[in-house]
């Protein structure tokens, strides 16, 4: 398992250098002066300052210097100063994790504990009115754009029921708590109706296998068959599953994150580009995908733990 | 004139904004001693205002300010020389200056300080906060976007102070008076005992008295700055004017518009600016705890052709860099197809304007409209200024297809497009994405050229893309919008090299005008000479003009005293109250 896990650490390595490269060439590949973009628009026609910031980030060097240059930054997670926050970007980006992944983390457990009892009573009842009926809802909710759900989430529980507060992130403890219901609920909806029909189509593989009829043969509960037996085993697919919905819920979350005055990655990520604030988006994508990769990495980690065949399968 | 659709563009404004708002009564005096002064009146301050804003605060020191957000927040935070009020023109109060007056050359304006105002940590105010106020908007290493404003004055008098209570500005030459005191009392104070000769300039606007704490010389301070939640703001202890009737104002960043409007519907927030007719509608039927008020012509928009061949300034400003030279645009040869002011001409009388204002924006439950047609770049709020004999290019299809033809373009093949040498009319409009005034009225135009033959298809693009497109001439058409200066000075707008004329617009008669127009300081003439000034732009048609708006704000009416003007949403703040057991939010 050491060796696995170390195997599986050192390949994302070259994983951070491509992505840090990507980041890097996106930015070239932009309309414009890739420096200019990295400046204050307001210092157009002030040849003085735009020459000192140019120096200052390096925009005299040779293309290949700059490169080593900008991957250097990258690398140290030093991206420079936000032109929309007016701070460090790294000191902006710390600020707005945590808040994100709270609400990323809430949204993906929450869309869980939605997923699986619903994709699990769908295969129960495979083919009868209720699957039908749910698979009609599911699917409905994974095609609502969660933009959409948002506002509609927000004027049924803020405007025509006052339960919960509209926006903002609250002054911790239950307040956030109590802030983070519908923006959590939004993206959990909208990851739960995709889920909930992978976990019904792992149970509907696992109900047909041999050990399911046994165990029904040796008499045990149509329930201890479905959640002891079957589930375990189809949750398998789901775990890999984490690393995949991870992309989903930190892009749901930039919008999410608007809808609701939620402070985080998300709502700074919208911010920069509506500036533009290069430093901050590129700073911004390069933790997004590193997020991503860690989330794919700890999901290949947690099937290696739970199926043995993974981490013997080189 | 500036442009909405980049910050860029807020240059004129900012300062001009900035001078507005403000306008509070000073009187009473602090007890000498240091400390703050006891609240006068047992009942304030009391209560929590909380206003939904659109945007965050970025930059809290006035050589730095841009945004709308930034200079309204300043004007309740800071001190200028002069507050300003506004009724047909721009007046100006004292405030940091109890008295002014011009030398007899007009040139050099006279300034008496208090010397009773303190900043929020207790330090007194200075000449030397003025002095190192104009010291940054000056220095390039800080690239303040003002620095173009004080450019009239002499560097050796920005200003010169006399003794501890007395300074004095000298300018190069005499203009508009009231463009001379505007250009010099547009920014709030700068607290030089924390912002030493010393400081790092280049990084100015990372310096925690802009971004993050900063100090105050206004009635309000600033007690919170959460970014990417709010800013609250609580009475500056050492005011010595009016007291805020108000305990706490927050100011909450919520960037969705729909979430501002659910959250002012459901009361957790008192004020909203910016609410869009259809939805004012909704609010005056449904919500009778709300009221709404108008702020006065401040907005237009407008379609802008671009009069000269983009590739043509492409060419020249390439050649210019490096130079510091600005491309002349009187030099370059026409737009291929908006080159010809009757050509310009036609493509308005195709529009119906009128039908835009009723459709777009005039209220369908009360018949108000909210919108008036513009004929140029002065603000109709500035009574004076205007020239009321301009006749409105009127919507005339068939006269619009009979000029055009008359420049030979008419359709040749029946594609139902129109053509000259082979050439159809065809062009791609730039504008702004997520508005839905101007997706509305930009299918109204498009509709209106099809009648006429013209094919047009819009782009829209992200704010920030639209404004870099503008300033590199790089379009045919924009349908975008200004936000007025509240004086008149079109140099801006429609200079022959000025950076915001992105028409690239020139007339030798309109620009004798416009010099003349700033040289003159006799009233009358002024007035006629603008006059003149506009009448020969309208001719010409290098934008059409379409609508000035006036904007609506609501406010919960448990807030009492409210007033709102042209200048600032937030007139006299510290004179509004709210309840004191305001409901829990």
């Amino acid at each position: 398992m050491g060796a696995y896990v170390l195997r599986r650490v050192l390949l994302t390595i070259p994983l951070v250098v491509a992505v840090a490269a990507l980041v890097w060439g996106l930015l070239q590949a932009m309309p414009g002066d890739y420096c200019d973009s990295f400046l204050d628009p307001e210092l157009n026609g002030r040849p003085e300052a735009v020459a000192a910031l140019r120096h200052a980030l390096g925009c005299d060097l040779p293309l290949g210097e700059q490169f080593l240059a900008a991957m250097r930054s990258i690398l140290t997670l030093d991206f420079g100063v936000s032109l929309s926050q007016r701070a460090p970007v790294r000191q902006v980006l710390a600020a707005a994790l945590p808040r994100t992944l709270l609400l990323t983390g809430t949204g993906f457990v929450l869309g869980q504990l939605l997923a699986i009892p619903i994709g699990v009573f769908q295969a129960a009842r495979q083919g009868r009115a209720a699957d039908v009926g749910l698979s009609m809802v599911t699917l409905a909710f994974y095609s609502l754009p969660a933009f959409w759900l948002g506002v509609l989430l927000q004027l049924l529980l803020t405007l025509v029921w006052r339960l919960f507060p509209t926006s903002g992130v609250g002054n911790g403890g239950w307040d956030t708590a109590w802030h983070l219901v519908l923006p959590a609920t939004t993206l959990a909806l909208a990851s739960a109706a995709a889920d909930a029909r992978y976990v019904r189509g792992a149970m509907l593989e696992v109900i047909r296998q041999d050990y399911i009829r046994t165990a029904r043969a040796k008499g045990a509960s149509e329930a201890r068959v479905l959640l002891v037996h079957a589930l375990r085993n189809a949750l398998l697919p789901t775990v890999a599953l984490f690393g995949l919905r991870l992309p989903y819920l930190f892009s749901g979350a930039v919008l999410v994150e608007s809808i609701y005055a939620w402070p985080g990655l998300g709502r700074v990520l919208y911010a920069g580009i509506s500036l533009p604030d290069l430093p901050l988006i590129s700073g911004a994508f390069f933790l997004f995908a590193m997020l991503v990769a860690a989330g794919g990495l700890l999901a290949d980690l947690a099937t290696a733990a739970v199926d043995p065949r993974v981490r013997l399968d080189r | 004139m500036v442009s909405a659709t980049s910050a860029r563009f807020l240059l004129g404004s900012a300062a001009l904004g900035a001078l507005l708002a403000g306008g509070w009564a000073l009187g009473c005096a602090t007890d000498g001693q240091g400390t703050p002064p006891a609240p006068t009146d047992a009942h304030f301050p009391r209560g929590t205002l909380t206003i939904a804003s659109s945007t965050e605060a970025k930059d809290l020191l006035s050589p730095l300010m841009r945004s709308s957000f930034d200079i309204n927040l300043l004007d309740l935070i800071g001190s200028k020389l002069l507050d300003v009020e506004f009724d047909c023109g721009l007046k100006f109060k004292p405030s940091y200056a109890k008295s002014w007056s011009w030398s007899a050359d007009g040139k050099t304006l006279d300034i008496e300080l208090r010397d009773d105002l303190k900043w929020s940590d207790g330090t007194p105010v200075s000449a030397a906060d003025l002095v190192r106020l104009f010291d940054l908007v000056s220095d390039p290493k800080v690239g303040s976007p003002h620095a173009s404003e004080i450019a009239l004055l002499a560097p050796t008098a920005r200003p010169r102070v006399v003794d501890p209570t007395h300074v004095q500005f000298e300018f190069t030459d005499k203009n508009d008076p009231t463009a001379m005191v505007a250009s010099v009392t547009s920014f709030q104070l700068v607290p030089s005992h924390l912002l030493g000769p010393e400081v790092d300039r280049a990084s100015l606007a990372s310096n925690p008295l802009n971004s993050t704490a900063p100090v105050s010389s206004g009635p309000w301070t600033v007690s919170a700055w959460d970014k990417g939640q709010s800013l609250t703001l609580v009475p500056n202890p050492y005011w010595v004017g009016s007291a805020p009737k108000i305990a706490k104002v927050v100011f909450k960043a919520i960037p969705e518009y729909d979430t501002r409007l659910i959250e002012l519907q459901n009361g957790s927030v008192d004020m909203m600016e910016g609410v869009q007719v259809a939805d004012a509608d909704r609010l005056v039927k449904e919500h009778p705890e709300i009221k709404l008020y108008r702020r006065g012509w401040r907005n237009q928009d407008y379609i802008g052709w671009n009069n000269v061949d983009p590739k043509a300034y492409t060419a020249a400003a390439a050649a210019n860099e490096g130079t510091g030279k600005r491309v002349d645009v009187s030099k370059l040869p026409p737009h291929p197809l908006f080159g010809d002011p009757a050509v310009r001409r036609a493509l308005s009388m195709a529009i119906d304007v009128d039908r835009i204002i009723g459709d777009v924006l005039t209220s369908k439950a009360t018949g108000t409209a909210y919108a008036r047609r513009s004929f140029g770049t002065i603000t109709p709020e500035l009574c004076e200024a205007g020239n009321p004999e301009i006749p409105p290019v009127p919507h005339d299809v068939e006269g619009a297809k009979k000029a055009l033809a008359a420049v030979g373009w008419t359709d040749t093949n029946g594609d139902g497009v129109i053509d000259k040498d082979g050439v159809p009319f065809r062009f791609t409009m730039i504008a702004p994405s997520g508005n839905p005034r101007r997706t509305a009225v930009a299918a109204l135009v498009k509709a209106s050229f099809q009648e006429i033959g013209v094919d047009m298809q819009m782009e829209w693009l992200a704010n920030a893309a639209v404004g870099d497109r503008l300033r590199h001439r790089d379009f045919d058409a924009a349908f975008s919008g200004w936000s007025a200066m509240l004086w008149v000075d079109p140099s801006s707008a429609w200079g022959k090299d000025s950076e915001m004329n992105f028409i690239s617009y020139y007339d030798p008669k309109a620009s004798a005008l416009l010099d003349e127009g700033l040289r003159t300081s006799d009233p009358g003439r002024t007035r006629s000479v603008w006059s003149d000034f506009q009448a020969t732009v309208y001719a010409d048609q290098p934008y059409t003009f379409l609508y000035w708006m006036d904007e609506i704000d609501a406010v919960n009416a448990r807030v009492s005293d409210v007033q709102v003007d042209v200048v600032t949403p937030y007139r006299h703040l510290e004179a509004w109250s709210v309840p004191e057991d305001a409901p829990a939010r």
